[in-house]
């Protein structure tokens, strides 16, 4: 593989810099059957491009310069054995990521003869279709279809609120911003509805092409194949629509949490629903990056992780006073988040009990049962990762962003 | 070197209640969203409110006259139980609309800072 740059190993995986602000992680593996490419722009949050930015991926899947309708890029993809594609907006600690990505069938089982003989290369038609999704959208007089625009909108607008509509995760969402009041790093990566009513088609695009000069990005690709892309990537190189910034956006200096409150902050929402949900957040200063992060993982494990926890055991099981009851780390806050679902008269008795099993722990009140539970589950579920190529590129990401383990394995063999 | 009990033990003690978040159980709020919409048809006034759980009305009017407030908050309800029959139960639409008279009543009488909340 004629390489550019610097190539080392991650993990499992192989990185290449292609140029300085892209480079390209593969792990080309035989134990997929499909060779999946991800192409990852990473944004440093600003509140008045927040929303535009949301709205690219959605507006990229429907067309390209060259194949400019829904029923055109349909059509190749099946040309391309039923290949499938997928963008979407979401945040990564403090950073909002925009991901373009493509699985098709690893080349190695396409045969000829069952198949028929592809016209060019399969990865690089694959690869160049993505990047085209990303770069060269379908435009009218330099802007989105302003017709496009305003369906995409509001489809958009349904899906905020119907993220709403799914109370345990807008609950822990609101909690975050909540956190984060006065910093747009700490808003949802889908933007705002208030936002949404203030991007136009023209707009838009100009944020995206500036976005695409400025920012980080990473290409990964999983499978068979994988090495193809890197040729294909080092071999001709990428076009962008406005060139590349001779300055790239340093997404290390947006990474240092908001400082938190002095107090314990109190916020209430209401909002329809069959319960109330109650979300609490603990603050460790175990951060993404920190040797002690497993210990945070297991602490979370032991507190709400699991059904054997500590919150289902006694909240739920032994007080009957949640319908659900668990916890969650944020690594990049370096936060363990309890989060319940009540019946409102319950709240404060609920809140006594979640911070008494904190304070159980504290004590040391940790049965081997309840470690040795802990260790299985943790590994089982790390482990599981490893078996889906999203879930490794995922893990790779977020080391690539903060630094830490990574591979799940080296979490693993501390537990 | 193998995660400890102890080291577990020493997270917990680093762990520091930093924020409490309820998302509350709300069962309508749709009366706010009624409002928000006729408020500009029909009172070119600054009105809020929200009828939640069908029992409890709050009401916050801005510088709206009684009858407006009235003909506002009737239409609402009624608009809101023909549009949303199975959310809202007859009996709890008749306390509505009585809260509804008696509370634009009030406003004539007191001003609006006497029944911000009241129950149905």
């Amino acid at each position: 593989m004629g390489e550019v740059g610097a190539n080392q190993n991650e993990g499992w995986f192989k990185t290449v810099t292609i140029e300085p602000g892209i480079v390209f992680r593969y792990l080309p593996e035989s134990k997929w059957k499909t060779l999946s490419i991800n192409v990852f722009c990473q944004v440093p949050v600003v509140e008045d491009r927040l929303t535009s930015l949301a709205l690219v991926p959605r507006l990229a899947r429907r067309g390209t310069e060259s194949l400019p309708t829904l029923q055109a890029m349909s059509r190749f993809l099946e040309e391309m054995y039923g290949a499938g594609i997928g963008a979407d907006a979401r945040k990564v600690g403090p950073i909002q990521v925009i991901r373009f990505g493509i699985d098709i069938p690893s080349p190695e089982y396409l045969d000829a003869v069952i198949f028929g003989k592809p016209d060019g290369s399969i990865v690089s038609k694959a690869l160049s279709f993505i990047w085209d999704v990303a770069t060269r959208p379908y435009l009218e007089n330099g802007a989105y279809s302003r017709d496009t625009f305003d369906v995409e909108r509001n489809d958009h607008r349904r899906d905020i609120i119907g993220m709403i509509n799914n109370r345990p995760s807008y609950a822990a969402v609101r909690l975050v911003e909540e956190l984060s009041r006065g910093d747009p790093r700490g808003l949802p990566a889908w933007g705002s509805l208030d936002g949404l009513d203030s991007v136009d088609p023209k707009t838009t695009w100009e944020i995206w092409k500036e976005t695409l000069s400025h920012c980080p990005i990473s290409i990964y690709a999983v499978g068979e194949g994988a090495c193809e892309v890197g040729e294909i990537l080092s071999k001709n190189g990428l076009e962008f629509p406005c060139g590349r910034a001779d300055h790239i956006w340093d997404i290390g200096k947006e990474l240092a949490p908001p400082a938190l409150p002095q107090d314990v902050l109190r916020v209430e929402d209401c909002l329809s629903g069959a319960q109330t949900i109650l979300c609490m957040a603990f603050y460790t200063g175990i951060r993404e990056g920190d040797p002690r992060l497993p210990a945070l993982l297991f602490c979370d494990g032991i507190l709400g992780g699991f059904p054997h926890s500590k919150l289902f055991s006694v909240v739920r099981e032994k007080e009957s006073l949640a319908y659900f009851a668990d916890t969650s780390p944020n690594t990049w806050r370096g936060l363990i988040m309890a989060i319940a679902g009540i019946s409102d008269e319950d709240r404060s008795r609920v809140e006594d009990l979640i911070v008494q099993q904190v304070e159980a722990v504290r004590r040391g009140e940790i049965s081997q049962q309840e470690m040795d539970n802990t260790r299985i589950g943790l590994i089982r579920r790390l482990r599981t990762e490893s078996d889906s190529q999203s879930s490794l590129v995922r893990r790779l990401l977020t080391h690539e962003i903060f630094g830490g383990a990574p591979t799940e394995e080296e979490i693993v063999r501390v537990f | 070197m193998k995660v400890t009990k102890q080291d577990i033990v020493d997270v917990a003690s680093q762990a520091e209640l930093k924020a409490v978040y309820a998302l509350r159980r709300r069962v309508m709020m749709l009366l706010l969203n009624r409002l928000t919409t006729l408020k500009d048809d029909l009172l070119n006034e600054e009105i809020h409110g929200a009828i939640i759980d069908g029992i409890t009305v709050f009401v916050l009017p801005k510088k709206a006259s009684a009858e407006n407030m009235q003909k506002s908050l009737l239409t609402t309800a009624l608009t809101t139980m023909l549009l949303y029959p199975t959310v809202h139960r007859p009996r709890s639409m008749f306390r509505l609309v009585s809260l509804i008279f008696w509370s634009t009543r009030c406003l004539k009488s007191h001003g609006a800072r006497h029944f911000r909340h009241l129950q149905v």
